[in-house]
């Protein structure tokens, strides 16, 4: 089922947290609502599901109309399914309860009740699982009765607020293939907020780029890393060198420094923002000369940070034994000057 | 085996001193009341025990049925949604907790006697009189207790695990029943214990409503008023009989209640910090607003302002006018010997009492960590479910000189020699310490415990970490503890108008003898001068705690 926001605003008091979204979601798609914390991505899922209303523009969940201001269909009306931050596992109930809640809310008889909530725990692999109470589990653990229960209903579209957040790392890796594994098995639309991008590029068809209550971009996880639409989105998604000057000469100049842009780079003169990802940075003996502010050996890799007017500018590269390496601009994208 | 040191000791002392004075007399006054086989039974089989016992039952369950019915939706408004008005009216139900009942029910006196009330005037017609209104005063008195204890209940439920069960598709009354009142049931069921205690345990209210009128009601604590009165040895006998019944039920409730609670108790696995998403009520807000509103102005403002015009008025059969209105016999009340004379006894022994609650009640505080230390702590709490009532007959018949049964006599000849205001305030420590130790217990839970260790690591020795990182940290609770004892010693009625000889007033005991015997209007006066008190003291407490909080 689709969803479509057309532009979308929420205020809580005087501050507005979502300014003018929209949002096209196609059936069976999958989109990542990816940005810093505090950019709007949970309220924005929240009045998908109903749980907040609109303070205009209008949303649709398929053909219907849920919300513009004057409608509102109720969140329990809505028939999404919805995986929450904090996992929201009731805690009094056992695990096969909580499955089942959704089913007897629709009035379910009790063996149909049964079939479909042990298929759902056999979906996440909790079948051993389905008479422990909720404190018996662990986080990992918790998360799939979270996902079996937003499931179980075979919603037709099902958000998700930050599901691997409160895991740690190797977990968060597991699941996150695992839920790879249950796109291929279920196809439901999915709007899975996150703010880590290796989810986001790892999961989702279409990301949308979230930054102070608006989307910045939305687009393939390649167009966005390739090719972001704003300084902001590269260095969110790509963790990219911004560089505030002008160009001069087929050169930018920065913080007194002048770099030279790379070779078939057309660039008229001006002032601009020069965004550089750390790994089209070349280090070696060629280029501009920048103090060495520290040099971090990752393994596979070595992060070079140079001291550039008071911030740093990061670059990645082969492991180099120079005493004072220079860097040179391999690949950049120019963008107008940014307040 | 660690060797008994000083504060090993100091703990036992304390039991000790706990068993002598609080828990022991308790224990021998309902022993001899069930041992006595005879008297208990001819108690159990007399018509008026029973009608007590079954009026006690009556206003008390009502009592805590009217709470809990009020009380719970209110704190769900107050703290799950966006209702207007929400800090004012947690300020106008807090500060019930502290105005004695006595007062309200005076003023649903003056409100609703069904000859004279102002209401009644004005052409309604409710009888305040008997066990409904009884009932009625308790519970809304008691109102705040069930408010506070599901409030901080709430406050520990995520609003997600609501929100959850819309996402199944649960409408919000629904989800309101099946996420979260499973989980706020244990604090429903501990404030409507609370409530059921006190208002078994009342006896100002039920004696002014169910006793002073044309067909006297008695529950359990009035007609053991009414047999000590009487005295002589039988009808103290009566009386412990009574004790013991009114004990075993406030002993079942507690009992029932720890079953109760405990099914219903879960952990919570929330790790994260608890998301509170006020709910909208949309178009609901104006009106459930102003339902709340028109609560606090029927159950604070009405009887307190009746109270108000009727000290006004000078007597209250008068018509009102403005015109009437005066204070000109207010400074005749107020300043007359008796009333200074009680009040200046009642100040006294009420920061007496709260001073030593505050002292022992860091004692427990301090040797906690001991076993006899918890013994200790045990011993504070448990007086604090017992009636008042039976705490005072208990201290009586253990120590009084002239109605003794079983004290050492070397110990009630040097009690009943130093007065009995010492009674009384022994009574006031006995039953009041709980707050001290809980306050002090629970402050230095809060403390982190590396603070100590850190002034001790920087050269401090025990006793100087103690002093000069602990209790610093522990004067808003300490501040807490002392005025709240206060307010409660000086409005204290029940066990004073046991223990209080006639001619030696307190303040209680003087509200309720002008009230019931002589003068209603002055009476009122004087319970304006008492709310005054109450509200200042309230005003310090949140004054004081402000800051040490931050
Ligand atoms: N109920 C509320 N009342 C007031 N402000 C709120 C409320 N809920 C959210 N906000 C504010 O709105 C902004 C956006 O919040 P939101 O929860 O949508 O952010 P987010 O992108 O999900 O962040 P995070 O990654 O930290 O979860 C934040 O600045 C937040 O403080
Ligand atoms: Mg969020």
């Amino acid at each position: 089922m689709s969803v479509r926001a057309q532009n979308l605003r929420k205020s809580y008091g005087k501050t507005q947290v979502v300014r003018d979204l929209s949002l096209d979601i196609a059936p069976g798609e999958m989109v990542a609502l990816l940005g810093p914390s505090g950019c709007g991505k949970t309220t924005t899922l929240r009045m998908i599901a109903g749980l907040n209303r609109l303070d205009g523009g209008t949303l649709y969940i398929g053909d219907r109309l849920v919300d513009d201001g004057r409608t509102f269909i109720a969140p329990e009306k809505r028939a999404l399914g919805m995986v929450f931050q904090s996992y929201a596992i009731w805690p009094h109930k056992s695990v096969a309860e909580n499955v089942a809640y959704p089913l007897e809310r629709k009035g379910l008889a009790k063996p149909a009740v049964e079939t479909s909530v042990l298929r759902a725990l056999d979906l996440v692999r909790l079948t051993a699982m389905r008479d422990r109470m909720p404190h018996q589990l662990s986080g990992g653990q918790l998360q799939r009765v979270a996902l079996a229960r937003a499931l179980v209903r075979e919603p037709e579209v099902l958000l998700l607020d930050e599901p691997l957040s409160n895991l740690d790392a190797a977990l968060r890796e597991e699941l996150r293939a695992e839920i790879a594994a249950l796109r291929s098995r279920v196809r439901t639309t999915m709007v899975y907020v996150t703010h880590d991008q290796s989810e986001a590029l790892a999961l989702a068809n279409r990301i949308a780029v979230m930054n102070l209550g608006v989307i910045e971009q939305l687009a393939s996880p390649q167009a966005v890393y390739d090719d972001p639409a704003t300084p902001f989105v590269a260095s969110f998604v790509g963790g990219a060198n911004i560089l505030r000057g002008f160009v001069e000469a087929g050169h930018f100049v920065s913080h007194e420094t002048r770099f030279a842009l790379p070779a078939g780079m057309t660039a008229k003169g001006g002032p601009g923002t020069l965004v550089v990802r750390a790994e089209d940075l070349e280090v070696g003996m060629l280029g501009t000369p920048l103090p060495l502010a520290a040099r971090l050996f990752l393994g596979h890799a070595t992060e070079y940070r140079f001291a550039l007017g008071g911030t740093s500018l990061r670059a990645m590269g082969p492991h180099l034994p120079l005493a004072e390496p220079r860097v040179a601009i391999k690949r950049a994208k120019l963008f107008a000057p940014t307040v | 085996m660690r060797r008994p040191d000083a504060t090993t000791w100091t703990a036992w002392g304390l039991a000790a001193l706990l068993l002598a004075f609080a828990v022991g007399p308790v224990i021998a006054l309902i022993s001899r009341g069930v041992l006595d086989t005879e008297v208990l039974g001819g108690e159990l089989r007399s018509a008026g025990a029973m009608a007590a016992v079954g009026a006690t039952l009556r206003t008390a369950l009502g009592a805590t049925f009217i709470a809990v019915l009020l009380g719970v939706p209110v704190a769900f408004l107050l703290e799950r949604t966006n209702i207007a008005g929400r800090r004012l009216f947690g300020l106008a139900f807090t500060s019930l907790i502290a105005l004695p009942p006595f007062i309200l029910g005076m003023g649903w006196i003056q409100l609703a006697s069904p000859s004279a009330g102002y209401l009644n005037r004005l052409g309604g017609w409710i009888d305040i009189y008997g066990a409904p209104g009884i009932a009625f005063v308790n519970g809304t008195s008691g109102l705040p207790l069930v408010i506070l204890a599901v409030q901080a209940a709430l406050a520990r439920v995520d609003t997600s695990l609501e929100e959850a069960a819309r996402m199944s598709g649960a409408g919000p009354l629904r989800a309101i029943r099946d996420a979260t009142l499973p989980l706020v049931l244990p604090a429903i069921v501990s404030g409507a214990l609370l409530v059921f205690l006190s208002a078994s345990a009342a006896f100002g209210v039920p004696y002014m409503l169910g006793v002073a009128t044309a067909t006297p009601m008695h529950v359990l604590t009035t007609r053991i008023y009414t047999h000590l009165l009487k005295g002589g040895a039988s009808a103290l006998a009566e009386a412990s009989a009574a004790s013991a019944i009114l004990l075993v039920i406030a002993m079942a409730a507690l009992a029932g209640s720890a079953v109760a609670g405990r099914r219903g108790h879960v952990r919570l696995t929330a790790g994260k910090g608890v998301v509170v998403q006020r709910l909208d009520l949309g178009a609901y807000r104006w009106p459930l607003t102003l339902a709340v509103a028109a609560l606090v102005v029927v159950i604070v403002v009405m009887p307190l302002a009746a109270v108000v015009v009727t000290s006004l008025l000078g007597n209250a059969s008068l018509p009102i006018a403005l015109e009437s209105l005066t204070t000109s016999h207010w400074h005749d009340v107020l300043w007359n010997h008796r009333t200074v004379g009680a009040a200046a006894r009642s100040f006294g022994l009420a920061s007496a009492a709260a001073g030593a609650v505050c002292v022992l009640g860091l004692a427990i505080g301090i040797t906690r960590s001991r076993f006899s230390g918890r013994v200790a702590e045990q011993l504070a709490l448990w007086p604090y479910a017992v009636p008042g009532t039976v705490v005072a007959m208990a201290l009586l018949t253990a120590y009084s000189m002239d109605v003794r049964f079983i004290a050492a006599d070397r110990i009630a000849i040097v009690l009943s020699l130093a007065n009995s205001s010492s009674m009384v305030m022994l009574a006031y420590v006995a039953k009041y310490l709980a707050i001290g130790s809980r306050n002090v217990v629970d402050g230095m839970r809060q403390l982190d415990p590396t603070l100590a260790e850190a002034a001790r690591l920087c050269g401090a020795s025990p006793r100087r970490a103690f002093v000069d990182v602990v209790l610093p940290r522990l004067r808003g609770p300490l501040a807490a503890t002392f005025v709240l004892t206060f307010l409660l010693c000086v409005t204290e009625l029940t066990m004073s108008v046991l223990i209080a000889p006639p001619g030696r007033d307190l303040l209680g005991t003087l509200l309720f003898d002008l009230q019931s015997y002589a003068d209603p209007a002055s009476a009122s006066v004087l319970a304006c001068a008492v709310v005054v008190v109450v509200v200042a003291g309230l005003a310090l407490t949140s004054f004081a705690s402000g800051p040490s909080k931050a």
